[in-house]
């Protein structure tokens, strides 16, 4: 490989990285839900909340951290909210979350509406962005300077607390007592845990995490709200978290694989490939690479 | 058994007018006329034939995605790719219709067919991959769906677009009859999912996945629809204001707390359902 082919691959990963963030938290969220047995559906809306309350926290305050933390109540609000839907009025989980994601993208526009005459965009609106993170010393490197600084802030946070999740899960007492109820609610509810507020604080959890990943689409990824931005990114997070089986560096390995198919499908679309056929790319890829694990899955399955 | 049914179906009425009204109070109070707007929501749909009409032309899409839904329901299979589905098949058939050299009288029948064939790929390839990979069928029905989304506009915007703008008036008058894009409308206008399939789902699940009951629910949540519509015309409120309604309708009637609650049961059966014993299983469904 060519000095030029190694800068080119260098140049292209904070692209990569971008579109990774947003997929990265919100798929952060779903491994906590669906560790705790209760597959957070509603991230998408949640996301699509979360970027809304972040434009408008942002533009009523003129603070970018109150956008953000915006963005982290309502997620985590909507996270209890279905927790709220399930534990309470007894609904079917699924349901419950498609029931959220249809109510937030039409909450979202009625909102907008209201506030601003537009359905659409947000662009009447004075909202802040969160900034990006230049880190001195390594800045200045040639190759170390484009990979590790200059990012938003809310990747830094992102890949951050992929550990953090990780520790989260498998050393503290309450992320042990979370799997517990995940892998079976009844062994656990004998065992004297809580399950329903396990439960519940996992759904807030999670939905902070895709209310942040939202926060980064209005607030980092561009600098407005417009209608449905969230176009299936939880979806996505989704299919990164099954691919991740269960782990947090699983999750953000497969996020970033997917982050990767969508940026080199923006850059061909650069180079005159049809712009439609490229965005479904981030849609078919996940597919494949989960017929590809579970290929993989069914023959060590079939070996021993 | 005739009476708990009749009791489940005049609550699932109440919690509908109750829906309705939480949505659709606030949101009128904030205009100058409430009154009216509430007028033009529920009586409005039934004041002029047209648009009367307009909620069963709505309502025959969604009854087919509800059947769908409740087909893949009834078997345990969570495949949400009803909505990308409703839109590659309307695609599919406008395509066929345009393309293919056909006599007028096999345009819809043709253009329906192959409509329903390339349509449902998008719910067959989800259940094939589980089936002979159990991969998960939510996740990559989801993903169908955006998949079918961007490819079909690919097919749109490189292969239909000229033609279209000539030939589709005359050609898909010629082939009317057919199912919302022969029969509604007079050309492929949708640049995002369209949202029926979703509709489709509540509708499914209104019915409790009974293929019958579907025809009622279908023909509610479209006669919202074209109230949503109307309102929107006429006053300054946009008709997303019915996809809240539909979530919480979704939200409401899924709910066995709401549902199979003793109490409010005895309360809709009358004295009659009060010797009934209390339904026992109110919490039989864990989280999986």
């Amino acid at each position: 490989m060519t000095d030029l082919d190694l800068m080119g691959l260098v140049a292209f990963v904070p692209a990569i990285l971008r579109v990774t963030t947003p997929v990265l938290l919100a798929a952060l969220g779903v491994l906590i839900s669906d560790r705790a047995g209760v597959l957070n559906i509603g991230v998408e809306g949640m996301m699509l909340t979360g970027a809304f309350a972040g434009v408008v926290a942002s533009a009523a305050t003129g603070s970018a951290a109150a956008g953000l933390l915006a963005a982290i109540l309502v997620g985590g609000l909507l996270g209890a909210l279905l927790a709220g839907a399930v534990h309470v009025l007894k609904s079917d989980l699924i349901l419950s979350g498609i029931a959220l994601n249809i109510a937030a993208a039409a909450g979202t526009t009625l909102l907008l509406f209201l506030m601003t005459g537009d359905k659409g965009m947000s662009g009447s609106l004075a909202s802040q962005v969160l900034p990006k993170v230049t880190i001195p010393g390594i800045a200045e490197l040639p190759v170390l300077g484009t990979l590790l600084s200059g990012h938003h802030v809310l990747t830094y946070a992102a890949f951050l607390a992929v550990p953090g999740v990780g520790l989260f899960l498998t050393r503290t007492p309450f992320g042990l007592r979370l799997r517990a109820v995940g892998e079976s609610p009844e062994s656990a509810a004998i065992a004297g845990i809580d399950v329903v507020r396990v439960q519940t604080v996992a759904l807030v959890v999670s939905g902070a995490f895709a209310g942040t990943g939202g926060a980064f689409l209005s607030m980092g990824y561009v600098s407005w709200f417009s209608q449905d931005m969230s176009a299936g990114r939880g979806f996505i997070a989704l299919a990164a978290e099954v691919m991740g089986h269960g782990s947090a560096s699983g999750t953000m390995f497969a996020s970033l694989l997917l982050g990767a198919a969508e940026a080199i499908a923006v850059a061909l679309q650069g180079r005159g490939l049809p712009s439609e056929l490229m965005q479904s790319v981030p849609y078919i890829v996940p597919v494949i690479a989960l017929v590809v694990y579970a290929r993989r899955r069914q023959r060590r399955l079939a070996r021993t | 058994m005739i009476r708990s049914a009749l009791a489940s179906l005049v609550m699932t009425a109440i919690l509908l007018v109750l829906v309705v009204g939480i949505v659709l109070v606030p949101i009128a109070m904030r205009l100058p006329d409430p009154l009216a707007v509430l007028d033009m929501f529920v009586f409005g749909p039934f004041r002029n034939p047209r648009h009367a009409g307009n909620i069963v032309e709505m309502a025959t899409p969604a009854m087919l995605c509800g059947l769908a839904v409740a087909i893949m329901f009834r078997a345990g299979i969570f495949n949400l790719g009803v909505e990308g589905a409703f839109f590659l098949g309307g695609l599919a058939t406008v395509a066929t219709v345009l393309v293919v050299p056909l006599p007028a009288f096999a345009m819809a029948p043709v253009g329906l067919l192959v409509g329903a064939v390339v349509g449902s790929s998008i719910c067959a390839v989800p259940g094939y991959l589980k089936a002979r990979y159990e991969a998960s069928e939510l996740v990559s029905s989801l993903m169908l769906n955006f998949a079918a989304l961007f490819v079909g506009l690919f097919v749109v915007n490189y292969f239909l677009r000229d033609p279209a703008a000539q030939l589709i008036g005359g050609l898909i008058a010629a082939g009317a009859g057919g199912i919302e894009m022969l029969g509604l409308y007079q050309r492929f206008s949708w640049q995002s999912l369209p949202g029926n399939g979703w509709t489709g789902v509540v509708a499914a699940i209104l019915a409790r996945d009974n293929p019958i009951l579907i025809i009622p629910a279908a023909l509610f949540l479209s006669y919202l629809q074209v109230g949503g519509d109307l309102i929107a015309r006429n006053f300054d409120v946009p008709s997303e204001a019915v996809g809240l309604i539909q979530a919480l309708v979704l939200l409401v009637v899924t709910s066995s707390a709401i549902m199979r609650n003793p109490r409010l049961m005895r309360l809709v059966q009358g004295r009659g359902g009060a010797a009934r014993p209390a339904e026992p299983k109110t919490a039989e469904r864990s989280p999986a």
